[in-house]
């Protein structure tokens, strides 16, 4: 609660995302202007968006006066975490996602389960054999519940 | 008596044996996720929504329930003898649990949590089949702006209630109701914030954002900071308290279970939030206050009670007024939704096998659940064996498949992971997920009941304060917004050493 000095991993936190909405925010309104507004009496398309664009821009800038202010943030959970893991995994999902209809769902998800086990610290040969079991087995029983997964272009499908 | 005719037929339609197997399989699903930590009730549910597509909509709300209230049940399990919370709604049982499981009591503590969970779920579930009925009847009378003022409360209590800063909850709320607005607007059909991408047309899917927010994001926090697991080794001596334990539990239970019933009710109330506040009640009133930690039975049966009660409540503004208290609620709307039918005050009249049906099951489900968790509970404590990553390579192959059969396309799958990077970030920021997924469900109807209301009063607002019932829903919400602030402002002025911050 002293003013002045460095401000807290937290507050700078605060400061970042109030900026990132207060952005979002004036970017959802010159969106809705390009629908018509109408008024009061005659919503149009644009007129709850505009509204819903004009409270993120005055709650944001809420949270960065408050971070400037003095006011406390809550506290992130995550203050010793590693990010490597995390970071490894949602590059792996962010493959998986575009390689999916291209390389099919068993190949794909047994790969993706293998980085899983392994960023989780499970040794090769197990997480092989885990990450295969999965990928075909959960192939088949979705298939069969009628999920229609796709088998990707490897296997001709 | 008309009520106990209704509920008979409800037994009638409950007792049939696919619902009785769907009872069963929800009973059996909420135990083992409510035991293992990181998979919640809102990430199970949307991941099973796709698998329920098929079966007939009594069939699926009977087993969606009943992985919701059962996962009350598992969550002490994990708290008790691991002191990890096994679902959100159990982290105060850790307090006071673990310290029982410490000095030898795990089997009087887990016993207690059964037996109160299943007096609790009982009590709530008489209520919600009692008071259900009328208020959907009184609701019947609602017209936009009640609506518009009933969607804004729900909000608000949402945001209130998500136990962080009351700032970050309306800034996730407000960009939950943006999320929703991605599509064809519900009055005109014009298309918005689709970035031409016709695959938006449609909206951003809730099972899609669900599965990232509380599937992805869960596993991307526990990658980050592994626990460490330790289960606390003990016989079970015995499952029942003894003499001095039951006298202390039974009132203990008795508070916790009205406490959670009556939160659960409240439109952003739920399991969560009534287990926080039942513990501190037992706090408060308990002779004792310093001894709550050291392992106290009252800080283990009351707040277990309330999350039963509360999960058995929150039904009850789903399926009277539409709104969805929490994003367990929120995901059994949305399979509702799937079906073709309506929550809101006319489910009741229009659909009582699938009211009656439910309310019946959650009779059954909850002395089914008693018998899963007390004499069996020695196997879900032997689930707690098999080590997280691989439950975490399973959590994430669901949510794959559950995004991508949403549609049959990979763009949902890369939408998922998307939401699921964002989840994670929000988290970090101390930023709650809970009022984004509500807002985002209830955006089209609050549009849709503002833009009718402006309508009818030709665009004056003071249609929303003339209306004596959204009057007093908007002055209730207001209230919980300014009170922090004001609270904070009266600490100020009144100068008092260490100033009380706002919640925001």
């Amino acid at each position: 609660m002293t003013g002045g000095g460095v401000p807290s991993l937290v507050r700078r936190g605060d400061l970042a995302a109030g900026a990132l909405f207060a952005g979002l925010g004036m970017g959802v309104c010159v969106r809705a202007m390009t629908l018509t507004i109408g008024s009061a009496h005659d919503p149009q398309p644009g007129f709850f968006p505009l509204i819903g664009g004009i409270l993120l821009v005055a709650l944001a800038t809420l949270l960065i006066v408050q971070a400037f202010g003095g006011g406390r943030g809550a506290p992130g959970e995550a203050a010793g975490d590693s990010l490597r893991p995390p970071a490894v995994l949602v590059t792996g999902l962010a493959i998986y996602a575009a390689l999916l209809e291209w390389a099919g769902y068993p190949v794909m998800t047994a790969l993706m389960a293998l980085l899983a086990l392994r960023v989780l610290g499970t040794r090769w040969a197990p997480g092989i054999v885990v990450s295969v079991a999965l990928a075909v087995g959960s192939y088949l029983l979705f298939v069969k519940l009628g999920v229609p997964l796709p088998l990707g272009q490897i296997f001709g499908g | 008596m008309d009520f106990l005719s209704n509920l008979s037929h409800g037994f009638g339609i409950a007792l049939s044996p696919w619902n009785l197997f769907y009872a069963m399989l929800g009973a059996v699903l909420g135990t083992a996720i409510g035991v293992l930590p990181g998979l919640g009730p809102p990430a199970t549910i949307a991941l099973l929504l796709p698998a329920t597509y098929k079966i007939d909509p009594t069939g699926a709300v009977i087993m969606l329930a009943g992985i919701f209230y059962g996962a009350m049940y598992g969550g002490s399990t994990t708290s008790i003898l691991l002191n990890i919370p096994g679902e959100a709604a159990s982290v105060v049982t850790c307090l006071d649990g673990y310290k029982m499981a410490r000095k030898g009591r795990a089997g009087a503590a887990l016993g207690i949590c059964a037996i109160g969970s299943f007096i609790a779920g009982t009590i709530s579930v008489v209520g919600l089949s009692l008071v259900a009925p009328p208020l959907a009847a009184f609701a019947l009378s609602f017209g936009p702006p009640e609506y518009f003022a009933l969607v804004i409360l729900g909000l608000l209590m949402a945001v209130y209630l998500s136990q962080g800063s009351v700032l970050k909850g309306l800034i996730m709320g407000v960009l939950g109701l943006l999320i929703g607005m991605i599509g064809l607007d519900p009055v005109h059909g014009a298309e918005r914030f689709t970035f031409g991408l016709s695959r938006l047309t449609d909206g951003v899917d809730f099972v899609v954002v669900t599965m990232g927010f509380f599937g992805i994001t869960e596993v991307l926090s526990n990658v980050a900071a592994p626990e460490v697991r330790e289960i606390f080794r003990t016989t079970l001596r015995g499952l029942l308290p003894n003499r001095e334990e039951w006298r202390r539990s039974v009132p203990a239970v008795a508070r916790g279970s009205l406490l959670g019933f009556f939160i659960g009710i409240l439109p952003g109330g739920g399991a969560i939030i009534s287990s926080f506040i039942a513990y501190a009640v037992e706090k408060r009133l308990s002779p004792h206050p310093e001894r709550f930690g050291t392992g106290m039975i009252e800080g283990v049966a009351s707040p277990e009670a309330a999350n039963n009660a509360a999960a058995g409540s929150s039904f009850i503004p789903l399926l009277t007024l539409g709104i969805p208290g929490n994003a367990s609620i929120a995901m059994i709307f949305v399979a509702l939704m799937i079906h073709g039918i309506r929550p809101g005050p006319l489910l009741i009249q229009e659909h009582p096998d699938l009211f009656w049906g439910t309310v019946a099951s959650m009779y059954i489900g909850n002395l089914m659940l008693l018998a899963l968790n007390l004499p069996l509970v020695g196997v879900w404590v032997k689930l707690l064996e098999v080590p997280y990553r691989y439950l975490a390579g399973l959590v994430v192959v669901m949510c794959v498949v559950g995004a991508y059969s949403v549609s049959n396309s990979a763009f949902d799958v890369g939408l998922m992971v998307f939401f699921g990077i964002l989840g994670y970030c929000f988290r970090l920021g101390g930023f709650p997920a809970a009022p984004l997924v509500l807002a985002m469900i209830l955006g089209p109807q609050l549009e849709r009941s503002l833009q009718q209301s402006l309508i009818a009063s030709r665009g004056d607002l003071l249609i929303f304060v003339e209306r004596p019932i959204s009057a007093a829903l908007l002055g209730v919400g207001a209230l919980l917004v300014l009170l922090p602030w004001a609270r904070w402002a009266w600490g100020r002025w009144r100068g008092a050493g260490g100033a009380v911050a706002p919640a925001g």
